[in-house]
């Protein structure tokens, strides 16, 4: 636990140098996307590689964290500093109730659940005009003190390192042990007397408050939201991410979600055609190395 | 001491139980002997409450226990071992031991304690103890089980035809392993299809066909064990 969070900090530090060493803009915000990413994969691996239940609606979490920011913003003029913590309660809130069927269905059924709550969430934000903007969406102020691009940055990869540091502790304690019971074996889990029930509540509130962080924070980075921001095509990316980096493990989320968001940047041609690829390597990941890259290089190190 | 009281249970509108009735005192060995689809399973699952009784009631040491749901059994005194030797694939064997003591989360000293006894009990345990649990053989599960559910200290435990998929010399191992444990006043509770074994270790055995009791007797030299055939598989009146 120690190695993975010095090396989380060392990492955290390097990054920070980005804006100085990397000059430009374009770096910064290619940043900016890798932590946002960072921390969606790694809390939906929370419910997905940690206590086994496949999700295709975590960037409804996203969405409804960033429409709870862009909202209050507009409607009460609230600040960043109070928008933050909302969006992440909400998102919360909304996650327990995602929480509901996964009481009763598992596998696939209950995937397939998460894509309706994904599509029923992207209907609302686009079609309740009134109060989330339609299409056009929400435009939001920049954060006062954070105006700079750097400045913004510094403060989105703080958050990512609170959000890590929160993942790491949580599923390395007993929770962590709860999560891995359940997603092994519920009957079992059971049995030894775990509350299975409150622990995939939780495991679905804590995952999906810290997408609705990462939605906040993406939000005040578009400066605005719009729905087809959060649709499950995004959600399939995350997904993506979680399986290509490793299902279950610290560094799998986070290796994932940087790769996949830096291919389609350095392989300028590939942005196009972005969801064929991440399909494609979605499949072919689950035939090769069903583990993920982590969980690849981790077998390979204990031979 | 385990009372089932006239314990009816089943799945939706499907009865299975009718109306199971007995009991296991304190410090004593009770086998229920069923084949395929007679209903072992679902009785053995209403104890550990897993499944709900549709009527009557089930009591530990004299408190009600059915209504309480299975995941607060642990605390009662009540250790599943179940079917399958059921481990927890992704956890080391260590985890997986200690992953018993769940509900202990204060007692680290006697968690530690415990720990080193399961070690003792079972050796092999010890030198896999780092192992993927998913890399055991099948006798080396059914023993991460038993050690698993011995990490509750419970009063109570319940064995899941702890012999079914094994060799001969393991199941003797077991047998050997569940007679210690009751040695040391652990009352259990076992399921089996295994009816040599069931003979050598319980005080009373129970034969269960259609979900109903067809034979109890106490175990010992005067069991025609012609008869309790005939009722194991099926020949006998019901």
């Amino acid at each position: 636990m120690r190695t993975n969070l010095s090396l989380l900090l060392l990492l955290a530090i390097l990054m920070a140098l980005v804006p100085s060493v990397l000059q430009g803009g374009y770096f910064v915000n290619v940043a900016i996307v890798v932590c946002i990413y960072v921390v969606l994969a790694a809390s939906l691996d929370l419910v997905m590689g940690w206590t086994g239940m496949y999700s295709f609606a975590h960037a409804a979490f996203l969405g409804v964290g960033a429409y709870t920011a862009a909202i209050l913003g507009r409607d009460l003029g609230t600040s960043f500093w109070i928008n933050l913590p909302a969006g992440t309660l909400v998102a919360g809130l909304f996650g327990l109730l995602l929480g509901l069927p996964s009481l009763r269905a598992q596998g696939h059924f209950l995937a397939i659940m998460t894509i309706a709550f994904q599509t029923v969430v992207y209907l609302i934000l686009a079609q309740w005009t009134d109060f989330t903007g339609g299409q056009y969406g929400i435009s939001i102020d920049p954060i006062e003190g954070f105006g700079s691009l750097s400045a913004y940055f510094y403060l989105v990869l703080g958050v990512t390192v609170v959000a890590l540091i929160v993942i790491r502790l949580l599923t390395g304690s007993r929770f962590g042990d709860a999560l891995r019971a359940v997603r092994d074996d519920e009957t079992l889990a059971r049995t030894i007397g775990m509350n299975t029930n409150a622990i995939k509540l939780i495991a679905f509130a804590i995952s999906s408050s810290l997408a609705g962080a990462a939605g906040v924070l993406s939000a005040y980075h578009i400066r605005g939201v719009t729905p087809d921001d959060y649709t499950v095509m995004t959600s399939a990316s995350i997904v993506t991410m979680v399986v290509l980096g490793g299902r279950g493990r610290f560094w799998g989320p986070i290796l994932g979600a940087a790769l996949l968001v830096l291919l389609p940047e350095l392989l300028s041609g590939l942005a196009d055609y972005k969801h064929i690829f991440f399909g494609a390597l979605l499949i072919a990941v689950i035939i090769v190395a069903p583990q993920g890259l982590a969980g690849t290089l981790a077998q390979r190190r204990a031979k | 001491m385990l009372e089932c009281r006239n314990v009816d249970a089943g799945y939706g509108k499907v009865q299975i139980l009718h109306g199971l009735d007995f009991v296991v005192p304190t410090g004593g060995l009770s086998a229920i002997l069923g084949s395929n689809g007679s209903g072992k399973s679902t009785a053995m699952k209403t104890v550990a409450g897993l499944v709900k009784p549709t009527s009557g009631e089930i009591l530990l040491d004299g408190h009600r226990i059915d209504e309480l749901g299975a995941h607060s059994m642990a605390a009662e005194g009540l250790s599943l071992v179940p079917q399958g030797k059921e481990v927890l694939a992704g956890l080391s064997v260590e985890e997986n031991i200690l992953v018993g003591a769940y509900h202990r989360r204060k007692d680290r000293h006697g968690v530690a304690e415990d720990l080193e006894m399961v070690y003792q009990e079972f050796p092999r345990l010890r030198t896999r103890r780092k192992a993927a649990a998913g890399l055991l053989s099948g006798g080396e599960r059914q023993m991460l089980s038993l050690g698993r559910a011995l990490m509750a200290r419970p009063r109570m435990l319940l064995l899941d035809e702890p012999s079914a998929a094994l060799a001969p010399k393991v199941v003797g191992e077991i047998s050997d392993i569940i007679r210690k444990l009751r040695g040391r006043g652990l009352t259990m509770l076992l399921v089996e299809q295994n009816v040599s074994m069931a003979l050598e270790l319980a005080d009373e055995i129970h034969i269960l066909r259609e979900g109903r009791f067809a034979y109890s007797r106490k175990n010992g030299p005067d069991v025609d064990i012609e008869e309790l055939r005939e009722f194991y598989l099926g020949k006998g009146r019901s």
